[in-house]
């Protein structure tokens, strides 16, 4: 018998004390005693187990797994004992749980406790994160959120001034800066090229900006060393307006996030969620060159920039047509078509304040002088972001084709 | 668009990681469900005393704490796992070192966790799959692996642990450190 089973013995109180869930003694005794609150539900609930062998058996092995193990692994062994002791004194109580998760947070052995906490973290993200069709659910949970929300404005009048919430990160700007920073490359090589360099990249340039409806495929991709992960597949229209506006409309269509549609008519960019009309959003725009430089800033980081706070697009474009970006152009290449197209790239887009930006490939049709395809990619922290547009052609478009729908 | 629509907005950026921490709390899902919504209601109600210069999530994880409190001492403490300030403390903060994983989304930021699925062995993978996906009980999970019900659990647990061990290792960070 456990030479402290009779100071523990005298202090029913103190058990008393750890049921009200006051302040514990600490050390060893705070473990024993914790030990024993759990063994005395144990057998008080179990007709079995009162015989004295076993009892003091389990009471040994909980005894063992509450104390402080440093080690992950013996923690993990003294969790298995208590597993087991738990299943053979109460098998059906917690069924459902597989870890005894619930009954172990009892324990408060600092390292028991600690380790207990781990599990319970990564077993919420695994319930989150394998629930089949979680993007349906997530609608419903929203609609359902906000149904319940109280008839007026919130608490503090936010939506007289519907500004003071406005700090909505959207995860659709990175695609919408991912177009708009499109055009503003290949818009920025005509300036950068000048007039003394390939003429065939310049009247590709030439050619994107005209007021056309673009079409192109977006690929997103994720490359961490040799391997290419691939993000997703998407649609882009653009059409270039004379006073240097841009109409776009983004077709993603993302294995969680659903299919949704992102679009530009010039003055208000929209995004519409097409498997929950209810999630949908607009913001207007002053001009063109305000959204550019609002989105660029705001979604920054994505771009690789190390100090979003002094970003500022203006650079940005000043760096793509300024002195500092190197550019190199491969031999023209002669593809099965018949066609010869050439590759340009363009590295070195560093500064020191915004780091490395991106690295900018451009292929050139030779013989329609188009921009047959552009690359730019960003640095993430697990992988570089690889952003490639396919031109598929001009598609003549309807001016409502960019249109916010609603 | 008026408060409302952009309320929905932080719901539907937040609502994932809200409830992960909730359901680090509560098995059952509908309850957790239920917490979440309230944690958003009372949060709406309560917008004059959220300070806009930081984060939406951490402030309704706060709310949806307290709501897990009190919703223990409701129902008893064998409808919720074990919960007091101090592990509350200790999830919250967990949660506060996962926002910085990579990505837009918290369901981004856990393809951290999908990727480390690959570090597990094929048992591990396969409790975790029949588990959480198929939503089996570790009895029922044993015989489909010809494995002991204890066995089960012990793949998951140790599953479990590879995949956080993972993660921090992704943030360069303990999640979780020693709870005194």
């Amino acid at each position: 018998v456990d030479p402290r089973s009779d100071e523990l013995a005298r202090r029913d109180e103190t058990l008393d004390d750890v049921e009200g869930g006051d302040a514990l003694p600490g050390g060893a005794l705070r473990a024993d005693l914790l030990g024993q609150r759990l063994v005395h539900g144990l057998l008080a609930a179990t007709a079995t187990a009162r015989d004295e062998v076993g009892r003091q058996r389990r009471l040994d092995a909980i005894l063992a797994a509450v104390r402080s193990t440093p080690d992950a692994d013996e923690v993990l062994d003294a969790l298995d004992q208590v597993d087991e002791t738990l299943a053979d004194l109460d098998g059906d109580i917690d069924g459902d749980i597989d870890g005894d998760l619930a009954g172990l947070g009892a324990v408060e052995g600092p390292a028991v406790r600690a380790e207990l906490a781990r599990q319970r973290v990564v077993d919420a993200l695994l319930r989150v994160t394998r629930e089949p069709d979680a993007a349906r659910r997530r609608g419903e949970r929203v609609r359902r959120i906000v149904d319940a929300l109280p008839v007026g404005d919130a608490a503090g009048g936010a939506g007289g001034g519907g500004g003071r919430i406005l700090r909505l990160p959207r995860r659709w700007e990175r695609y919408a800066v991912a177009a708009v920073l499109f055009v503003a490359v290949g818009l920025a090589l005509r300036a950068l090229l000048g007039g003394g360099l390939d003429p065939h990249l310049e009247a590709a340039t030439r050619e994107l900006g005209r007021a056309a409806d673009h079409h192109f495929g977006l690929t997103v991709d994720r490359i961490d060393g040799p391997a290419i992960e691939r993000i997703g597949v998407h649609d882009l229209w653009l059409r270039p307006l004379p006073d240097g506006r841009l109409r776009f409309r983004l077709h993603l269509d993302g294995a969680r996030s659903g299919q949704q549609q992102i679009g530009c008519d010039g003055d208000v960019i929209w995004r519409q969620n097409l498997a929950d009309a209810a999630d949908r959003e607009a913001l207007p725009i002053a001009s063109a060159n305000a959204m550019f430089e609002r989105l660029a800033a705001r979604s920054a980081r994505h771009l690789g920039i190390r100090d979003p706070d002094q970003f500022d697009v203006r650079q940005l474009l000043g760096l793509l047509a300024g002195q500092q970006a190197e550019h190199s152009a491969r031999d023209a290449t002669i593809r099965d078509d018949g066609h010869a197209s050439r590759t340009y790239f363009f590295d070195g887009l560093e500064h020191p304040a915004y780091g490395r930006l991106a690295a900018v490939m451009v292929r050139v049709d030779l013989s329609d002088h188009r921009i047959e395809a552009l690359e730019f990619v960003r640095q993430a922290p697990d992988g570089v972001m690889r952003f490639r547009f396919e031109h598929r052609g001009v598609e003549p478009q309807p001016a409502s084709f960019y249109d916010q729908p609603w | 668009m008026d408060a409302r629509q952009l309320f929905e907005i932080l719901v539907r950026d937040n609502i994932d990681s809200v409830r992960a921490f909730v359901m680090s709390s509560v098995r059952d899902a509908n309850v957790a469900d239920d917490i979440v919504q309230e944690a958003f209601v009372v949060s709406w109600k309560n917008l004059d005393r959220y300070d806009r210069e930081r984060p939406f999530g951490p402030w309704v994880r706060g709310i949806a704490g307290k709501l897990i409190l009190s919703h223990r001492r409701k129902v008893g403490r064998s409808k919720v796992m074990y919960l007091d300030d101090e592990v509350l403390g200790v999830l919250d903060g967990a949660f506060e070192q996962l926002q910085r994983l990579a990505g837009d989304t918290f369901d981004e930021k856990l393809d951290a966790l999908r990727d480390c699925m690959r570090a597990l062995s094929d048992q591990q993978r396969q409790a975790i799959a029949l588990h959480y996906d198929d939503g089996l009980q570790c009895k029922d999970i044993a015989p489909r692996l010809g494995l002991q019900t204890e066995a089960v659990k012990k793949h998951l647990q140790r599953g479990r642990a590879a995949l956080l061990k993972c993660i921090e290792g992704k943030l360069g960070v303990s999640l979780i450190e020693e709870v005194a």
